[in-house]
């Protein structure tokens, strides 16, 4: 049976501010490391040279030294147990809004290009030659970076698995905007 | 008496809300804090309006699901009084919507990912937008248990090695009692051949 809504309604516009949700009874998610870096490298398969966009947009925002070069952010990612090199640290709370903050603002831009590859409305040779160009180079940077003897990494490579490459996908679009940021920074934890 | 209508659009989304100010609240000359109307275009539908209410419900189930989709998980969502429902339907979302007026049959539309997307971040936009001062009836973005999203995850995303495996251990196991064992065979002795072997050579 499908659930209907009706607990605790406590959203009111003007009074609650995105960033308002109190995180103090919830835990990071296991999976978080993991996701938050291959957002990043459907983001950079996306655009081209998006660290050098994703460190200035940083800068701009304000975010901590983790963010300051190319170095301290690879450290940041290195959190991803999936990784060649794997810095067998856990992200921090603070890393995690700041890399939040980042991929949804990276998403807003590069948004009307999720919207193609997410549409299933326009020519299904232009899709499919989208995908083909998408997956293949998404493909190339998880050979490049990502552990290949990892079963999951293997998975990922296999050409008729492009189910998770669409659910990043999806999720990047449902980061965009001025509610996104707190959508998927929901997503990052688990209540307790 | 100031009539305000304010636009937001996403691609195929296009939501038009009208109102005015609501003097008795203290609202400036731009703020909407009474709203009169509501429109929504999604490119290839017809336009829905209604009142406040039918909007307070489309944007709990709406953001509701997005919510959840954002976190893997793909349930039904139905509104408070069963007026806007969004469901999966394969790789799309099935909106359904029912009409307060009676007669009126209940309208369907097939959104797919980018035009849940977009909707959704039209929804935002007002939601955030200061030029409002209405209180809208959602929830806020929180996340959800462990327990939660392991019931609802997509049975095929589902780790079921360890499920898979106990079935192989067991099947292998029965396989192996079915061989029939020999509870009959003697084991000699092997000194016996060596003494053979030695009372051969004396010859």
């Amino acid at each position: 049976m499908a659930p209907s809504i009706t607990d605790d309604k406590i959203y009111s516009n003007g009074v609650i501010k995105p960033g308002d949700m109190n995180y103090s009874n919830c835990i990071i998610a296991s999976d978080a490391a993991k996701k938050l870096d291959f957002l990043i490298l459907v983001i950079e398969t996306l655009q081209i040279n998006a660290t050098d966009s994703i460190l200035m947009k940083a800068k701009n925002i304000g975010l901590s030294v983790d963010f300051s070069n190319r170095v301290q952010f690879w450290k940041v990612r290195s959190s991803n147990p999936l990784r060649k090199l794997y810095s067998f640290t856990s992200l921090s709370s603070e890393q995690i809004d700041s890399l939040v903050e980042l991929i949804s603002s990276m998403a807003d831009n590069l948004y009307p290009l999720i919207r193609q590859l997410l549409s299933s409305k326009e020519s299904k040779t232009l899709n499919k030659e989208r995908w083909l160009l998408f997956t293949t180079r998404l493909r190339s940077l998880i050979r490049e970076r990502m552990n290949l003897q990892r079963n999951y990494i293997s998975s990922l490579l296999n050409e008729d698995n492009n189910e998770f490459f669409r659910e990043l996908l999806v999720i990047l679009s449902l980061s965009c905007g001025p509610g996104g940021a707190n959508r998927l920074k929901a997503s990052m934890y688990h209540q307790i | 008496m100031i009539n305000l209508s304010y636009r937001f659009s996403q691609n195929s989304s296009s939501l038009e809300i009208a109102g005015m100010p609501d003097v008795s609240n203290g609202d400036s000359e731009d703020t909407i804090g009474i709203l009169s109307s509501w429109t929504l275009k999604i490119i290839g539908s017809p336009l829905l309006e209604g009142e406040k209410e039918h909007l307070d419900n489309l944007m709990e189930v709406i953001l509701q699901y997005s919510r959840s989709y954002i976190s893997g998980i793909r349930k039904t969502f139905i509104s408070n009084n069963n007026i806007v429902t969004l469901a999966p339907l394969g790789v799309d979302h099935k909106l359904l919507l029912k009409s307060t007026k009676k007669g009126v049959k209940p309208l369907e539309i097939i959104l797919d990912d980018s035009e849940l997307a977009d909707l959704t971040r039209c929804l935002d936009l007002l939601r955030f937008d200061n030029r409002f001062n209405i209180s809208w009836n959602i929830k806020l973005d929180k996340p959800f248990r462990k327990r939660y999203i392991i019931s609802n995850l997509r049975k095929s995303t589902r780790n079921l090695n360890l499920f898979y495996s106990l079935i192989i251990f067991s099947l292998f196991s029965g396989f192996l009692l079915l061989i029939p064992i020999n509870n009959n065979l003697e084991l000699r002795d092997s000194n016996d051949f060596s003494e053979v072997y030695i009372e051969d050579n004396k010859y």
